[in-house]
């Protein structure tokens, strides 16, 4: 049984534990619950590997990944919500103050509601 | 970027070139008549063949601005029908599930009638207790339904024999060899506005509002001379339309960019490139680096390199409606690929989250009576040519009733 948090390559981004986040919605959360100094400590840290880790988890079958690689993809994509925040809008939320939570995420090729 | 001016609603002298009143946004008589005018009469999209790849297959959606639930089904015969999801008994919606395998019949939970795929009745509960004579049509309601490159569209209420692909022409051929079959991933959002529909189209009809709505965003992957954008191509097509946008002369990709590139391109920086990475798009020349297509009355098919986006757009009330938004790619074959799609999705999301702002702070508005009119430039074409279509709908139904 693998205890490891993180595979063991990646544990220098064990302190960013907390981005590994399973859902956008949870994502979206985790942005806009974060300060910009926050945001921007995960995001350069995370950058930092981000090719490294695409390419080791590419070695893995999507669906099948074991828990600690699972935990990295996580928190690649938590790279993937805070780009906006980081490069485009220099903050958290929205310059606007628009609540991006509205738009609501619907399962990948389900029926939507409507 | 040619600074043009005034060129292109002179090719279309029916639409005129006057300010367009706001009262048909905010009216609820007009939308009344736009529910029967429009969208009874038109074919309307209502998903794709992936959701139903075998027989038995079904979906249901609800058309509230149709007033119905409706069924779809791949039948045993490989046919895809609609039907009204309504039983001919005492009117309860037949089928509760949104989506899944009809193994027998679609029985329904109210007293046990049950239908086959085709929708015959074949199973009438307490048949020798009922009034009913023999000769009543006791089946499901069918609906025409029609199927264009993997799209599924029904019309409610057909006027005449124009088959779907007719009514898509000249879109329809234009687009034959777009890869719409390789792009099956289909992430979607929802989002429910208080906004009349037209609005809420008007904003996604024109590229020219970029470099100012998103200027933090989008901006950047477009051309514009200087703050001025001028569509790499704006056709009205029918009451269908056409418009796209020219990648930036030079487009340096953000460091997050950079690293989801490396796996594709996707609803984002695609406005920047015209290379395809993954899908077979040799065949499918985009005029520009993103075209989009308004397919009347309530869909937009944004094109891309590797990726298009579907908004269909459907109404509640005059000042209420849900726009769905469907971002399709090719599925990912490992993690670069995912980082790379979740990248360009979030940077859509949160640049149509700058679109969203203006449909409620625009109608919020509309009912003071400050304005009457709004005005269309030449780069809003097609947003003339839609309104202009939904006038003709109304004026056809007019004509309907007074016998014309």
């Amino acid at each position: 049984m693998n205890q490891d948090v993180l595979p063991t390559a990646f544990t220098e981004l064990e302190p960013f534990i907390d981005w590994s986040l399973g859902s956008e919605a949870e994502r979206l959360e985790k942005r806009l619950a974060s300060s910009m100094e926050e945001i921007q400590a995960f995001y350069t840290a995370m950058l930092g590997r981000i090719e490294e880790a695409l390419e080791y988890l590419n070695g893995f079958p999507l669906d099948r990944l074991p828990e600690p690689e699972q935990r990295l993809l996580n928190m690649t994509l938590s790279l993937a919500e805070v780009w906006v925040a980081v490069e485009l809008y220099k903050r958290p939320d929205h310059p606007f103050g628009l609540d991006m939570r509205r738009f609501v995420p619907g399962e990948a090729n389900s029926v939507p509601p409507v | 970027m040619e600074l043009t001016h005034k060129t292109r609603t002179e090719k279309y002298p029916e639409l005129g070139t006057d300010p367009l009143p706001i009262e048909p946004c905010v009216d609820p008589d007009v939308f009344k008549a736009e529910r029967e005018a429009v969208f009874r009469r038109s074919w309307l999209n209502v998903g794709r063949v992936e959701l139903v790849p075998e027989a038995g297959d079904y979906f249901v959606r609800n058309i509230e601005v149709c007033y119905t639930s409706v069924l779809v089904v791949r039948g045993r015969d490989n046919a895809i029908r609609a039907f009204h999801n309504m039983c001919s008994h005492r009117a309860n919606q037949v089928v509760w599930k949104k989506r899944g395998k009809c193994r027998g019949a679609f029985v329904c939970p109210f007293h046990g009638w049950a239908f086959d795929t085709r929708g015959k009745l074949i199973n009438m509960t307490d048949k020798e207790n009922f009034f009913t004579g023999p000769d009543a049509n006791l089946d499901m309601t069918e609906i025409q339904t029609d199927v264009w490159n993997g799209f599924i569209f029904i019309r409610l209420k057909p006027q005449d024999d124009q088959t779907l692909e007719e009514y898509l022409e000249p879109v329809s051929t234009s687009l034959k060899d777009y890869p719409f079959a390789e792009l099956t991933r289909r992430e979607w959002y929802s989002i429910d506005e208080k906004v009349n529909w037209k609005v809420l189209l008007d904003a996604q009809l024109e590229g020219w509002h970029v470099p100012f709505l998103h200027r933090d965003s989008l901006a950047r992957s477009t051309s514009a001379a200087g703050m001025l954008l001028r569509h790499s191509v704006l056709e009205a097509l029918g009451p269908h339309g056409l418009l796209g946008t020219d990648p930036p002369p030079v487009f340096n990709p953000t460091p997050v960019g950079s690293a989801s590139m490396k796996y594709g391109i996707g609803a984002y920086d695609a406005f920047a490139f015209t290379e395809p990475r993954r899908t077979n798009a040799e065949k499918y020349h985009l005029r520009g680096a993103m075209n989009l297509y308004f397919i009347f009355p309530n869909v937009i098919m944004g094109l891309m390199r590797d990726c298009y986006w579907m908004y269909n757009v459907w109404p509640l009330a005059v000042d209420r409606t849900v726009w769905e938004i469907g971002v399709n790619t090719v599925p990912p074959r490992n993690a670069g690929e995912l980082f790379s799609q979740e990248y360009n999705k979030i940077g859509l999301r949160d640049t149509l989250m700058e679109d969203s702002a203006t449909h409620e702070k625009v109608q919020q508005v509309l009912k003071s009576g400050a304005k009457e009119h709004f005005h269309f430039q030449d780069e809003e074409l097609a947003l003339r040519n839609f309104h202009h279509a939904v006038d003709a709908c109304l004026a056809a139904l007019e004509d309907n009733k007074n016998g014309a």
